[in-house]
């Protein structure tokens, strides 16, 4: 058990040393710009005495070390700076544009799990059989569309032509105006869920069908492919030869014996979907004009807000930091990775 | 002097055989690799995919020169619908979405095999140098590779290219800078291992210097599980590079990016189907072959789908 | 005539690779007694594992393929099963395998106590309590110590010579009255292998079962077992009683295989005889298997040999059963 213990802290201690490292290149790369922060800061009809006013106040006369360790001290604060756009404070902005996101986020990566999982575990299974190629081809075609793309595709067709789904956003105008909509969470489709609200939820949940779909292709396409090759390679060990000769039924031989032998591959691949997830919302959102991070970023970028751009980034950088700490955690549950 | 001559000649000897071995063994491996892969409909069918690929990608910017593609504005034919003249349709500047598909193909070809190289160029070395020296060195170079890869895929590369400035160069650049960290811990991994293998000790016991060792044992030798990846990365960066221009962070217009013309397409799409259509699909298909072909290989390269029954 | 217990008739195994389809296996005949320890010794490389692992259809059938025989359990052919049948039936029912390797034939991620368990379940449908206590049971009759300890334990946990006593103690367990043993102390250290071996025979012993007792050791099969067959490049080429095939070699392959054995300071090995089977010169076409190595080859060499009786139970594939010039 100390070994495990030990294996925590060294990781954390990891952790902490990338996170300075991540916080480091992020801040060289916003000092990177071509264009002086404080004219964009104060506007193209500022005087010179406002805009050396703004550079005073944003404290960009200061020397690089020094605006280093200001920025480090408002990150531990919370503090992710003031949007160009709209003059507020980056980390409010966030925290009310996250739960849309999360929400499709943690969609797409239970769909990857419970579909991409079994797509792969049966693929390796009945190898180079039909099943097998067909399920292929179908994770090759998934992980090869262009996310951005197949959202406005799926727009075409279900909505253009089939006039079946709603065109975008999390609610139709018109659920807005005769209805009451929770906001207990922020997370739309809880909130109904809690609050009873059933005819917000069907609204709500239309509207979801889309974006999901778009959103979780990738990572169930990413999820089975990984899952295959592991299981294959897996499926070609002795250990599996021997359970099988002592007449071990081969569902318990795949549910069981191999199964267990994935776990670091899976979480691994969890990881990196949840990653890719939350960066394909970048592109998902705005095509649907669902109300997340991903939209407030594609419009900043738009925009050139640079401090935006820099909030979402160290955002997403510590979340993916903690997140893979977590995974590692958990892989090294596996016996042998301590050995 | 006599003896002098026969050693000489023994050596040359020696030498020549042994060259012929190893081209012997070569040629082997090649026709071993050849049959792997064409025994497999799939990955036939994903060779002359490729193949296919190139073809367009160098017939076209002779036949079709850049300038044609630029001055093709016709504003008597906006927004017309797939027909025999227009096999793709027209844009909203009048020009033939056929034409600009397949002259983006060779600029996506060209653009992400670029990045991967470049990516290449620098993550290999990193890599086999921190699992040969091990230590301290392996230590610095990993930590500063974990540092590059705690950002979420395309997440870095965003970042880059907007504070950079927008375009397809930078957008390269973006890519090749976010990358190269996987292949550096790809073959740092296999490094590790190689370095205690009985050839590279031997190596090390008759004097070769350790830069000799990692270029002529350590690299070739881990570079099999880099190729797979790599080849299945061209796919990864026409897509990066499609979404970068997508934002509005890649390609800008006119250039006939596929994803810059996904991303124009936005306004107009609902009504002119084939805009956002055709590029999309002219992307989907190129990425599916280069994944296809990582998938390929790595069936060959991988020794366990050729082990023996007993 | 009574049905021989296990009987292998005519089998042809093949290898395809890009170089064309190998024939690693061409067994005409082998029966097994019920109750009888049967030896096979072959090289790296002679067929061996294929000839485990085919009994039980393990083989991996992309490149392998079975292109004949049959392999006759109690009159029955099981080479016609399906996985299925094979599954509930025959695997771990009726016939169990030893392995050679403990280190990759043990599941790493499970521990030694659930895996005796899982196969437990599965041939005694016992759970529990008294699914525990049965592995302590085997654990302790394959006289290993802390048994208690070692069902907690983790297979990277244990010594070798531990390990390959949990491979025995898995295909004990399953209660199969046949047992294919395949080079089971290959990876061990001498001392070690005395002591399985005298497990193994004191086992079969008291449980009776037969057992097909794979080598490449001369030495051990003697020890071991009542009757031996010599594999040369997938062929049988002599067979008998172990004393019969070790004592009097009729065959060539034989005769040079065990000379290869130093048996004292001054006894001289001549190499040229001893060349391994295994270096890729293809034989003649319909002819004797070992040709090309034999030092006694002669015009009727060409045809194919057949195994012809020389006596009692002893065969030889070879036309002149036995009569060297050496």
């Amino acid at each position: 058990m100390s070994n495990l213990l030990n294996y925590i802290i060294k990781r954390l201690l990891l952790g902490i040393v990338v996170l300075i490292g991540a916080i480091t290149i992020t801040f060289f790369l916003s000092r990177v710009l071509p264009s002086d922060p404080a004219a964009m800061w104060v506007g193209p009809r500022a005087t010179p005495e406002q805009i050396a006013q703004a550079s005073e106040d944003l404290g960009l006369n200061r020397p690089l070390i020094i605006q280093y360790f200001i920025f480090i001290k408002n990150l531990i604060h919370g503090d992710l700076g003031r949007s160009l756009r709209t003059r507020q404070p980056i980390s409010s902005e966030l925290a009310e544009y996250l739960p849309p996101t999360l929400e499709l986020v943690f969609i797409a990566t239970f769909l990857a799990i419970i579909i991409g999982i079994p797509l792969g575990l049966i693929s390796a299974q009945k190898k180079d059989k039909t099943l097998d190629h067909a399920s292929r081809i179908f994770s090759v075609g998934a992980v090869s569309l262009p996310t951005f793309w197949i959202g406005m595709f799926l727009q075409l067709i279900f909505y253009r032509w089939l006039s079946f789904l709603p065109l975008g956003g999390q609610l139709d105008i018109k659920t807005q105006f005769y209805y009451e909509i929770p906001d207990k969470t922020g997370f739309l489709i809880l909130d109904c869920l809690i609050t009873g609200n059933f005819m917000v939820l069907k609204d709500a949940i239309l509207h979801m069908i889309l974006p999901t779909i778009a959103i979780s292709l990738y990572p169930i396409g990413l999820v089975a492919r990984m899952t295959r090759s592991a299981l294959v390679e897996i499926l070609s060990e002795d250990y599996i030869t021997a359970a099988r000769s002592y007449g071990i039924k081969e569902r318990v031989v795949l549910w069981h014996y191999a199964l267990k032998n994935s776990l670091g591959t899976t979480m691994t691949v969890l990881t990196l979907c949840i990653g890719y997830t939350l960066v394909s919302t970048f592109l998902v959102e705005a095509i649907f004009s669902w109300p997340g991070i991903g939209m407030y970023i594609s419009t900043a970028v738009l925009t050139l807000d640079y401090p935006a751009i820099i909030g979402v980034t160290i955002f997403s950088a510590i979340s993916y930091i903690i997140l893979n700490l977590v995974a590692d955690i958990i892989i090294a549950l596996d016996p042998r990775v301590r050995m | 002097m006599k003896v002098n001559d026969m050693k000489t000649e023994v050596k040359e000897s020696m030498a020549k055989s042994h060259l012929t071995k190893i081209l012997k063994a070569k040629l082997e491996l090649l026709r071993e690799s050849f049959y792997l892969l064409t025994r497999n409909n799939l990955t036939r069918i994903t060779l002359y995919g490729i193949l296919f690929l190139f073809l367009i990608a160098i017939i076209v910017p002779i036949i079709i020169p850049y300038e044609q593609i630029q001055q093709d504005t016709n504003s008597l034919e906006k927004f017309l619908a797939p027909s025999w003249q227009y096999l793709f349709g027209t844009d909203e500047l009048g020009r033939d979405i056929f034409k600009r598909v397949l002259y983006g193909t060779q600029l996506s070809i060209k653009t992400a095999l670029v990045s991967v190289l470049l990516a290449l160029l620098i993550g290999v070395p990193l890599g086999a140098i921190a699992g040969y020296f091990g230590g301290f060195v392996d230590e610095l170079i990993m930590r500063f590779t974990d540092i590059f890869l705690s950002f979420p895929p395309l997440l870095l590369a965003i970042a880059i290219a907007a504070f950079l400035g927008p375009s397809l160069q930078n957008a390269m650049l973006a890519i090749t800078i976010s990358w190269w960290p996987w292949y550096t811990r790809i073959v740092r991994g296999q490094s590790v291992s190689i370095k205690e293998k009985q050839f590279v000790r031997a190596a090390h016991a008759i004097g070769t210097p350790p830069f000799g060792i990692i270029r002529r044992h350590v690299i070739p030798n881990s570079i099999a599980p880099v190729i797979v990846q790599a080849s299945m990365d061209i796919g990864g960066a026409i897509l990066t590079i499609s979404s970068l221009s997508f934002l509005g962070l890649g390609a800008q217009p006119p250039t006939p990016e596929w994803g810059l013309m996904v991303s124009t397409s936005r306004i107009y799409f609902l009504n002119a189907w084939w805009y956002s259509v055709f590029p999309g699909l002219a992307i989907f298909f190129t990425v599916m072959l280069f994944t296809l072909l990582g998938d390929g290989l790595r069936e060959i390269m991988d020794p366990k789908t050729r082990k023996n029954i007993g | 005539m009574t049905k021989p217990y296990f009987k292998i008739k005519d089998l042809k195994v093949n290898f395809n690779s890009y170089d064309g389809k190998k024939c690693v296996l061409d067994i005409s005949d082998l029966e097994i007694n019920r109750g009888e320890t049967y030896g096979v010794i072959g090289e790296s490389g002679s067929g061996k594992t294929v000839l485990a692992l085919c009994i039980l259809n393990l083989l991996k059938m992309p490149p392998g393929e079975i292109e004949s025989g049959e392999i006759l359990l109690e009159g029955e052919n099981i080479l016609n099963k399906s996985k299925r049948e094979l599954q509930k039936e025959i695997r771990g029912k009726k016939i169990s395998m030893i392995f050679q390797d403990p280190m990759s034939t043990l599941n790493p991620v499970m521990t030694v106590g659930s895996q005796l368990e899982c196969v437990l379940y599965e041939n005694h449908e016992l759970e529990g309590k008294e699914a525990r206590e049965e592995a302590l049971k085997i654990i302790k009759k394959v006289k290993l110590a802390d048994p208690e300890r070692v069902l907690k334990n983790y297979p990277h946990e244990l010594s070798g010579g531990q390990r390959q006593r949990i491979i025995i103690a898995l295909a004990l367990i399953c209660g199969a009255q046949f047992i294919i043993a395949d080079e089971p102390t290959r990876n061990l250290d001498v001392t070690i292998q005395a002591g399985i071996l005298k497990l193994i025979k004191n086992l079969q012993k008291t449980m009776g079962v037969t057992v097909l007792f794979i080598s490449n050791n001369p030495g051990l099969v003697s020890a071991m077992c009542d009757k031996t067959a010599i594999l040369y490049k997938g062929h049988i080429v002599e067979k008998g009683t172990t004393n019969e095939v070790l004592k009097i070699p009729k065959h060539p392959y034989t005769y040079a295989l065990l000379n290869a054995i130093p048996k004292s300071k001054d006894h001289e090995i001549d190499l040229s005889e001893i060349i391994p089977a295994n270096d890729g010169i293809t034989t003649i076409d319909d002819g004797c298997i070992y040709f090309n190595r034999c030092f006694n080859q002669t015009e009727e060499c060409k045809v194919k040999q057949n195994l012809r009786n020389i006596g009692g139970t002893h065969y030889v594939s070879c036309h002149r059963g036995g009569n060297f010039n050496d």
